[in-house]
Order: structure tokens, then sequence, then C-alpha cells
């Protein structure tokens, strides 16, 4: 199934350095134009996002694997070779939170809940009639140095000790929080047209739902209105309940849901559980799918299944 | 690994994003889009074809693929994404090294934990990545 969606003229790009036109990698010579150069001028554009989760078309064969092993499971790869005392450290905590999941004794909020054909108003009220908890926040940017000054075209940053300083690593740098505002770009202020960013927790079994009304307008990934649903790992409230002011860090994402209903991994990378690149490449050439592409191709569709783009209000 | 961070380099902001931009797109696998108002992105791909799939998508006015890693500038404030593929993760992470040794001493912020990482990453930069 194919939606649509109008994406405001903000978040096209007015420009793209066109790549170098030499070899730059052994083999390899850019030579496509700059054909970004010329600024829109319409207001909105229609886009066609099809959405991965619904665009198994049958004719894409790294598609069509990617959606199969999502809903076989083969997507994951929960021990995988190499893996950092950190990655298999975490590894072995969302292992045993997919076996809970499996079992409906974690995420059951979140398995069944349909996102696709929804606004983000109609979710609201279905999530708390379902018992859910929300948390509004302004959609956070980048946390960043506080500046004070200039000195000779350097940066100066203020110190928690009332000092300055042009280091921006220094220890007793003063920080400050940025917010992303309809347009794209930063302030640091909240109430300097900010979009917000809607947060809904369990919190019996830490299914957990992400919803972006206005998008996130400074992202070259997902500046549409979206939603995403995924399982927590811990509870730090009493007898292990999920809490939505404290529980909802991503380092305390186990995995994402697909909005019908498959867990898949938080991000594309076997860090987080998933199996290789797609499979391996003998794997892949069997679908006859071009093995230097197929891992991005396949990431993409596991990553576009997670997500799942809001209808308008 | 941290997923998402931001960081802050040493030195004048303007000089800086030069030298970043021209070394980040040596590689043909990497994009860079000004989008005004001192705003950039630098897009990582797979390869060198993805990325012309990617420039194609970004011609027509469509977003990159989720697949694809960035790096967000604005001013001396560099938001980086590693919610991306593997190998596309690897040539960010070139980078990213290349800003800490070239630009630092860096000011970096872990967003998942939300911890001033600065003095870890100037021990051990590789505390970003494995």
């Amino acid at each position: 199934m194919t939606s649509l969606v109008r994406i405001p003229a903000h978040v096209q790009p007015p420009r793209v350095t066109p790549p170098v036109t030499r070899d730059v990698l052994p083999g390899v010579t850019s030579s496509v134009g700059d054909k970004a150069s010329a600024p829109r001028t319409d207001a909105y554009q229609t886009v066609n996002t099809t959405s991965s989760t619904t665009a198994a078309t049958g004719a894409n064969p790294v598609t069509a694997k990617a959606l199969s092993d999502i809903q076989s499971g083969r997507v994951w790869d929960l021990a995988p070779a190499n893996a950092s005392p950190e990655a298999g450290a975490f590894l072995q905590s969302v292992s045993a939170r997919l076996d809970e999941y499996a079992a409906g004794k974690a995420g059951a909020s979140v398995r069944a809940l349909e996102l696709q054909g929804k606004d983000a108003a109609t979710l609201h009220a279905e999530l708390l009639a379902a018992g859910f908890q929300h948390r509004r926040e302004p959609l956070k940017g980048p946390m960043r140095p506080r500046q004070v000054g200039e000195q000779d075209g350097v940066p100066v940053y203020a110190r928690t000790d009332g000092g300055r300083t042009t280091n921006p690593a220094d220890p007793l740098i003063a920080m400050e929080q940025t917010y992303v505002r309809a347009d794209g770009t930063r302030t640091t202020s909240p109430d300097d047209n900010v979009v917000p960013h809607d947060i809904y927790v369990h919190p019996a079994d830490g299914g957990m739902v992400r919803i972006k009304p206005q998008g996130d307008p400074s992202s070259p990934m997902r500046p549409q209105p979206h939603a995403s649903k995924a399982v927590l790992l811990r509870g730090s409230g009493v007898a292990g309940r999920f809490d939505v002011e404290r529980d909802t860090g991503w380092n305390n994402e186990a995995f994402k849901v697909t909005n019908d209903g498959h867990p898949v991994p938080k991000a594309p990378q076997p860090h987080f559980g998933l199996r290789g690149t797609g499979g391996s490449h003998t794997q892949l050439a069997r679908f006859k799918a071009p093995a230097a592409d197929s891992s991005a191709a396949y990431a993409d569709v596991i990553m576009g299944a997670a997500h799942t783009n809001l209808s308008p209000p | 690994m941290i997923t998402h961070f931001s960081l802050t380099p040493s030195g004048k902001p303007a000089a800086v994003l030069q030298d970043v931009i021209a070394h980040a797109t040596r590689d043909p696998a990497v994009i860079h889009v000004d989008r005004g108002h001192g705003v950039h992105w630098l897009l990582f791909c797979d390869s060198a074809a993805t990325a012309l799939d990617e420039r194609a998508r970004l011609a027509r006015g469509e977003t990159v693929a989720s697949a694809v890693g960035s790096v967000v500038v604005e001013g001396n404030s560099y938001e980086v994404n590693q919610e991306c593929s593997e190998p596309a993760r690897a040539r960010l992470a070139s980078l990213v090294r290349f800003i800490l040794k070239s630009h630092g001493p860096c000011f970096v912020h872990d967003a998942d934990a939300q911890a001033n990482v600065s003095a870890q990453v100037q021990q051990d930069p590789e505390i970003l990545f494995r």
C-alpha cells in the first residue's frame, strides 16, 4: 500500500554539493550532476513515501527477503561473532525481553496496536484509554556548550564556576539544551516554535509508543509526522513498573516493534541484534541481490518497518 | 557504542566546517547538503552507488533512506546519528575520528545517556563506536 504525505518545503534540500569528479577511491568516479540545486517554490510537495512495511511488491528481492526475515524472526542474531562486551551484555537483555514478548509478558500493549491510517489525536485518545502514561516534551536537538562571546573568531564558552574558556572540552564547561523548531533549525528556548514529541508508556508491560505529530523537521530521514512502537528493557518503579518520566531513554529501549507486531532491532546493526547486514552475500545472491548495495536496502526496509507515517489530522 | 551524540570542535567554526566538508566529500559515498541558515547535512551511504541513489531521492525532494548515517551541523554543533547500516556507520566513524584528531579537543555529549563524555572520548575515542 502506498501512503502520500505532504512534506513542507523547508525540509527540501536547497543545495547539494556535487560529488567530486575525480577518482578518490580506487576505481570509483562520481559523475552525477547537481540536480537538487534548483530552489523549490511550491509550499508543499506530494511525495510518495511508501511504507516499507507495506511495500512488498515482490519486485525487489531485498525488500522481499527483509520482510520475510522480519516475519520469520530470521532478522535477529543475538550472539554475533566479534560482539563487544557491551554489545553482548545488551543483547543478552534483549534476548530475555524477546522471550517475554513472545510469551505475552512484555509489550503486549503495543503488539496489536494499529498505527497505520491514524492521526496523532486519534492515537492519543486510544493510548490513554488503553492505560498508557503520556509525556509531551519539546523535541530535543543536541546539547552544546553555552557560548558567551568570541575571541579572534573563536567561540568563548561559559564555565560552571563563572569563568570563561575557549576549550569546548573544558571539564567545567556550561551546557545548554537545544530544541527543534518547525523550520528545522535549533533554539535554546522550548517555547520558540518548537515541535512536540509525545511519549507513551504502558506501566505494566513496558510497551512504548513515540509520536512526532509534526515529524522531526531537522531529520534528513524522517521529517514527516510519524510514530513508532518499542518495548523497554527495565522499569524503575515499584515491582519493575515502567515510568514515562524516567524509563524512556534510547539505552533502555530493547527493540522496536513493526506495525504488524513483529520485533525488530532498534537500529540496523549487529550491535543491536541485526543478523549480519541482511544475511551473508551468499544468502543474498540466492535472491539475486547485488551484495554491495543490498545491506543498505535491507537495513532501510527493517527501519522503515519500525516507523509508521501518520495520517493528516 | 554511543548511537546519538553531539560534538563541538575547537577553533574557528567556519574554518573547521570547511575542512570537515572537504574531508568528508572526498569519499563519493558521502553527500553534503547545504540547507541554508547555517545548517549542513553530511549523509553517509553504504557505497558510491547508493550515494547516487540518495542524491536522486534528494533531487526529487524526497527524504533519504533510513540506512543512511548523518551529521547535522548547525553553527559549531555537530549532531551525529549512527542509527544506520554498518558500512555507513564505518564511514561516519572515520569522519568523527578525523574531527577529534584534527579539530580537538572537542566537547562530546552522549544524547542517549544525557552525559558529557568529553574527557572519556579524549582518553579513548573508540567508546563512541564499539
